[in-house]
């Protein structure tokens, strides 16, 4: 099987194929890791990659090694290459929220021009305030969340065009 | 003694403030908001009493809400812990008024050095060494060129009500002066309700090195060493260590009676923080005194032996310190992280949410006073610090090597954490050498952001292993182990 894993913005392929004593040879940047993986409850995975023993457990796209956080996304070669084509694309002047929190002001209206780095939206999570500006010069298309609100992260705050 | 005391904080603070009361045999209450009726603190407690609201205001800042829980649990003292309302002298007098104990500084030494200005005025008449510092009512941007040119630039502007960094400017010449006023007294205003600034002389590269301090009530006042807090971001501190590889036994004892001279000067009693900034010549200026317990105080409590929360406890009861100042001893070395939830790649900012997996460390020199446990839920309204880790070694080299061993079991999903950042951090060689300084984190930022670990291709190689094991048939599966590793690091529970 091949895989292709992203991480630090780098992708790689690696190429897997288990043996008949089901031991899983690894393939990665030209050289060959023999592992033998065992998983665990409660997402654990046990490693021994030329007996080096690793334990490491993993959520989503957050994988734990020695106390260090890695993001990492494995996925399908081919099916990678097809989402990458594909002409789905977030507008480049929406910004979502990258935490949860609450909306505490809002600093510009709706169909006002506005300046590159200028403050539209200021969230507040855990005592602490982060004022989210303009990611380009135009006009505010949208504001979608309103003051007092509260929003996940990843929620869609507002719109430059 | 008390049979009852409440604690009147939340997070790990509670939880570690009403172990040691527990274990003086003294029965445990404490409130909780709305979103922490399951937090640890209101689990542990033996009674818990719920505040109502959400944020800190509606909850845990509610003064005389909490002065009536006392009252009706028939709890005889409040610990307030840090933060919250732990340095308000207004809930200290209501207390006082109300007939229960406050377990720290009496009103009037809180009133008096949670301002800046106050408490200058009071260690410079007592002969504290401070910072060359100005101030007058309606200082003037002129005054202010006038103290600067006469000082040396760099100045910081600061506000007389300030903390945690706001209301604070730094300026390099005469004609930034003006704006920097502006800007720091409107940003006082709106953080403290007041906007009275004054100027300080800036001290290039400090260290931050601060004076543990006890007084009883029976005149004693001791200190126990210094804590060394020079690793900070954001103007918070995220390591500490006790003793500081930059103080000289003989400069420990004059910080240290620098130190009881000024807890003397404020009238001081129970447990007090005397901090200094240092600079490179090991001269020493008083910058300010936190009137509770600190979040770091693990680290003294590992060098002296002593339990810190159980000698407040005593002194609230009227009872002296259990030790004199000529029996105390400071052995070893300690080293404690901040955990947080936070981003160190996304300039640190918080990251709630849900602890999927949580395995803390164990063995031998380790303490994990932590507030959170497995399949909890860190709310975004609080502090985002979740536990403080700290070890112990017989010396700064093997406390280090204790502290990198201790973070690599450290293990919390679901949220994003600093303790990668922490190992960066204690693997760098100007830690190491001890040669930092508070401008340590924002000099190597780039540095402890990109440096590889090492383990980079054994992650590739694990996710996409992973990624193999999830599509795998389900042919295999008998082999699959019911052994469990994290059961090995399974927290030992609360109760």
């Amino acid at each position: 099987m091949l895989v292709s894993v992203d991480m630090n913005g780098k992708s790689v392929e690696v190429e897997i194929r288990e043996n008949r004593e089901g031991l899983l040879e690894v393939k990665l940047e030209g050289k060959a890791y023999p592992v033998s993986a065992r998983t665990l409850p409660e997402g654990g995975v046990s490693l021994m990659i030329h007996n080096e023993s690793l334990t490491v457990y993993r959520t989503g796209e957050t994988l734990y090694i020695g106390g260090t956080q890695y993001h990492v996304r494995a996925d399908d070669p081919l099916k990678k290459e097809l989402l990458q084509s594909s002409s789905f694309k977030a507008s480049e002047g929406a910004v979502t929220a990258a935490m949860p929190g609450n909306v505490k002001k809002i600093l510009a209206d709706e169909g006002t021009a506005i300046e590159e780095g200028q403050g539209v939206v200021v969230l507040e999570a855990m005592k602490m305030e982060n004022e989210l500006e303009a990611p380009l010069s135009g006009t505010v298309k949208k504001i979608y969340v309103s003051e007092g609100q509260s929003v996940e992260a990843g929620a869609l705050l507002f719109e430059i065009e | 003694m008390f049979k009852k005391i409440l604690v009147a904080n939340r997070g790990e603070i509670a939880v570690r403030v009403m172990r040691t009361i527990r274990e003086m045999g003294i029965r445990t209450v404490t409130v909780f908001s709305e979103p922490d009726r399951v937090a640890l603190h209101t689990l542990m407690a033996d009674e818990a009493y719920p505040l109502g609201g959400i944020t800190s205001a509606e909850s845990y800042l509610r003064a005389e809400k909490i002065i009536e829980i006392a009252r009706k649990s028939g709890a005889e003292a409040i610990h307030p812990g840090y933060g919250f309302l732990s340095e308000n002298a207004e809930f200290a007098e209501l207390c006082q008024k109300s007939g229960i104990v406050f377990i720290g500084p009496p009103p009037a030494a809180i009133r008096q050095m949670g301002d800046k200005v106050t408490s200058r005025e009071i260690m410079t008449a007592a002969g504290v060494p401070v910072v060359p510092g100005f101030d007058k009512p309606d200082l003037t941007e002129a005054d202010a060129v006038a103290f600067a040119t006469k000082a040396g630039f760099p100045v910081m502007v600061k506000a007389s009500a300030g903390g945690g960094g706001k209301g604070m400017r730094k300026v390099d010449n005469p004609e930034n002066l003006g704006k920097a006023l502006r800007a720091a007294r409107s940003e006082a205003l709106s953080s403290f309700g007041d906007d009275h600034v004054y100027l300080e002389k800036f001290v290039e590269n400090p260290r931050h090195i601060e004076i543990q301090v006890f007084a009883d009530n029976q005149g004693n006042v001791i200190y126990l060493g210094e804590r060394d807090c020079s690793i900070q971001r954001r103007h918070q501190k995220v390591i500490e260590e006790a003793p500081s590889p930059f103080v000289t036994p003989e400069m420990r004892r004059k910080m240290g009676e620098t130190a009881v001279q000024a807890t003397r000067a404020a009238n001081y009693r129970n447990a007090g923080t005397v901090e200094f900034l240092v600079d490179k010549n090991r001269n020493f200026y008083f910058l300010e005194m936190n009137t509770r317990l600190q979040v770091e105080h693990p680290v003294t409590e590992w060098i002296t032996g002593l339990d810190l929360v159980s000698e407040q406890v005593r002194i609230a009861a009227g009872l002296p310190l259990s030790l004199q100042q000529e029996e105390l001893q400071l052995k070893g070395h300690a080293i404690e992280c901040r955990i947080y939830a936070e981003d160190p790649e996304n300039n640190f900012m918080p990251s709630p949410g849900t602890v999927q997996r949580l395995s803390t460390p164990a063995g031998p020199g380790i303490r994990d006073d932590s507030g959170i446990y497995q399949g909890g839920e860190i709310p975004i309204y609080y502090d985002p610090m979740i536990s403080k880790l700290s070890v112990f070694g017989p010396d700064r080299e093997t406390a280090i090597r204790r502290m990198c061993r201790a973070l690599s079991e450290y293990i919390v999903a679901g949220i994003k954490t600093n303790i990668g950042f922490h190992r960066k951090v204690l693997n760098h060689p100007e830690f190491i050498n001890g040669n930092h300084d508070t401008t340590f984190v924002d000099q190597h930022l780039d540095e402890l952001m990109h440096t590889p670990t090492g383990d980079e291709p054994l992650a590739i190689v694990a996710a996409a292993v992973c990624y193999y094991l999830d599509r795998k048939p389900t042919v295999g599966q008998g082999e699959v182990q019911k052994c469990s590793p994290w059961k090995h690091f399974q927290r030992s529970g609360w109760m």
